[in-house]
């Protein structure tokens, strides 16, 4: 039996101006799997991530993702499946400053369209190794305890597909390592198809075929 | 983790900012409150205590002053007018009512009003307690009088020479209370009245009996309350004594003619047509005054109202700026969290739940500034009224709300709105893929 593609790219290309920034004849991820997106800056992977999070409509080519028709859906449909299916983990961290860390993760139940459950908050938090950080402040927090919760905001509404946007391009190895073992984990606890999108040569080994942007080999 | 959740949190996160925006708009709406307290209870004070006087007849002079002196009892009067002068012209049949008002003294700065019962029942007062004075000498307190100098039914009290307090006593002629009155809400809470005469005794001016009724049926014959008990003083003229002293408030050479004299009439109109001819009849006489309430109220109130314009332009500016203020922290709040904003788009917002969540940060902080204007506006009112009751004997209350003030909270919620309506126009069509993809 054959599982069907959880995302599935053809004809994919974006310009700026008339700058090609992204061309992706053909490009599928299978359900659950761990992908790398490799290349080097400049060579379309966040505007890749960007379009298969419904951000960014491509100039051309179609795209769907768990079924879902992302270049045929409007602004407000790609809005509400994000919220729901989406998780995201960027290199800058973006928590915000003015809340809590329970309380960004609150927010990000909100904006998905889920009841707040604070059980499941402290459960997530636990399971990074930051369940005596919820009620800091993002300033308060190291750098590695930031990641950690940022990947706990992106995993909290167990998303079908996770996103990481250079994730350890700031890190040293021994950070790196251990950054892409938690999203390994939270993805695999959280039931989601991991993509990761780098310049970073050095988790290339953690991963099967990369698709490689840009002229990256 | 609702929007307002979000905007408090925001707000909390600079609080001296938050603090800054509130108050600049504060002290706009505090400004406004005043002067709306303060135009409303002095124009209705000044309408309310005129109110059934339709002309008032004095001493030649400022007719301004002879009205605040009067009517609303805050003034020193022009002088006395001889009563024979005034008799000629109040026989008329246009004069439906004349009231006499005899002032000079006070007693712990409270007027003592020699005059007629028909003032209480022009002011609409009624006893709280006792009977109105039968004798010279007896006394009737205005509710404030009562409560400030603590006298009760049956206490003696010793009258000052003087409006202002201060001035000496006159020991040999103690008034007798005899009522009280229930609060009116007017001048009338402030006064200590008695009877013409009293006031005459008080001056120890001695007026034959025959000669003051004579003097006076012209006049109160026409007010069943006043005339027919009134008991007149002594026989023997004497002169006062104090003319050779002078008195804020007191005309010494008014009360040097023995007993012919009051301070004023207070007149009302057997007919309207009688505007047009009375008091140019009264000014013509030479002797008198003839000064119409409602002209000189208006002429007041416009005065007031150059004072009033400015505390509204002063007002209109503050609140002008904090506008100004508001809009441009929330321009440099929208840049300082524009990836906080990209984020929460990321994670689901829409543009319309972004454009409102700045919406109601803008409204909450007009919001918390006009209640905060409007706390601060009551409780300097307030202040003010205590500092005027003390030094201007002019009553003036923060304890009153407004039907203007709901106007001004929406006001504020109006300019809340206003002000975010750009930011949150900017937010709603904010291009996020750039902003996350900044490294």
């Amino acid at each position: 039996m054959t599982t069907a593609p959880l995302i599935s790219a053809e004809a994919l290309t974006h310009r700026y101006a008339d700058r090609v920034v992204l061309e992706l004849p053909r490009w599928q991820v299978d359900t659950g799997g761990h992908t790398l997106v490799l290349g080097p800056s400049g060579s379309g992977k966040s505007t890749l991530l960007s379009i298969l999070a419904g951000l960014l409509s491509p100039t051309s080519g179609k795209v769907l993702v768990d079924g879902f028709d992302i270049t045929g859906a409007s602004q407000r449909e790609r809005d509400a499946w994000r919220a729901r299916k989406v998780g995201f983990v960027m290199q800058r961290l973006h928590l915000i400053s003015a809340l809590t860390v329970e309380q960004n993760l609150a927010l990000a139940q909100t904006l998905a369209g889920v009841e707040r459950d604070t059980a499941r908050i402290r459960d997530t938090l636990a399971k990074l190794g930051v369940a005596g950080k919820a009620g800091q402040r993002p300033h308060e927090l190291s750098v590695g305890e930031a990641q950690r919760v940022a990947i706990a905001r992106a995993v909290l509404h167990r998303p079908a597909l996770l996103l990481a946007d250079e994730p350890t391009s700031a890190l040293d190895d021994a950070s790196c390592d251990a950054a892409l073992a938690l999203l390994e984990a939270a993805a695999a606890e959280s039931g989601a198809t991991l993509i990761v999108a780098t310049h970073d040569q050095r988790i290339k080994s953690r991963f099967g075929e990369p698709l490689l942007l840009g002229g990256a080999a | 983790m609702n929007i307002l959740q979000l905007v408090f949190a925001y707000l909390k996160h600079r609080p001296w900012l938050t603090l800054l925006n509130v108050l600049l708009l504060a002290l706009g709406i505090a400004t406004l409150t005043v002067m709306l307290l303060f135009a409303h209870q002095a124009e209705d004070r000044l309408r309310r205590d005129s109110k059934g006087v339709d002309l008032v007849i004095g001493a030649k002079g400022s007719p301004l002053q002879l009205i605040l002196s009067t009517v609303y009892h805050i003034d020193v009067p022009n002088g006395n007018i001889k009563l024979a002068d005034a008799e000629t012209v109040l026989a008329d049949p246009m004069v439906k009512r004349a009231i006499p008002l005899a002032l000079g003294d006070s007693f712990q700065s409270f007027r003592i009003v020699g005059t007629g019962t028909a003032f209480l029942e022009l002011q609409n007062a009624k006893l709280a307690e006792g009977v109105v004075w039968k004798q010279p000498l007896e006394a009737v307190l205005g509710a404030e009088a009562a409560k400030k100098t603590g006298l009760k039914i049956g206490a003696r009290f010793i009258g000052s020479h003087g409006l202002g307090g201060g001035g000496e006593g006159h020991v040999h002629a103690p008034y007798t209370v005899t009522g009280i009155l229930a609060p009116t809400g007017s001048v009338m809470d402030r006064l200590i009245l008695t009877s013409v005469e009293s006031v005459w005794k008080a001056h120890e001016y001695e007026t034959p009996k025959p000669a003051l009724a004579d003097l006076l049926k012209g006049v109160l014959a026409r007010d069943p309350n006043v005339a027919p008990k009134q008991e007149s003083p002594p026989a023997q003229a004497k002169k006062d004594d104090h003319d050779h002293h002078d008195h804020d408030g007191h005309d010494h050479s008014a009360h040097s003619e023995p007993g012919k004299e009051v301070t004023a009439f207070l007149v009302q109109y057997a007919s309207p047509l009688a505007v047009a001819v009375f008091p140019r009849m009264v000014q013509n006489t030479g002797a008198l005054q003839a000064a119409q309430p409602a002209y000189e109220t208006a002429r007041l109130l416009s005065m007031m109202g150059f004072a009033l314009d400015a505390l509204r332009i002063f007002a209109g500016v503050l609140i002008l700026a904090s506008a100004l203020g508001l809009f441009i922290a929330l321009i440099n709040a929208l840049n300082e969290r524009e990836t906080d904003l990209a984020l929460m788009r990321l994670l689901g917002a829409s543009p319309a739940r972004l454009a409102a969540q700045a919406l109601a940060e803008s409204m909450t902080l007009t919001l918390a500034g006009a209640i905060l204007g409007l706390v601060l506006g009551h409780a300097a009112t307030h202040l003010l009224g205590q500092w005027l009751e003390a030094t201007r004997q002019v009553q003036m209350t923060g304890m009153l709300w407004l039907p203007e003030e709901w106007a001004l909270i929406g006001g504020a919620l109006v300019l809340g709105f206003l002000a975010a309506l750009w930011p949150a126009w900017r937010i709603s069509r904010q291009d996020v893929a750039p902003v996350l993809a900044r490294r």
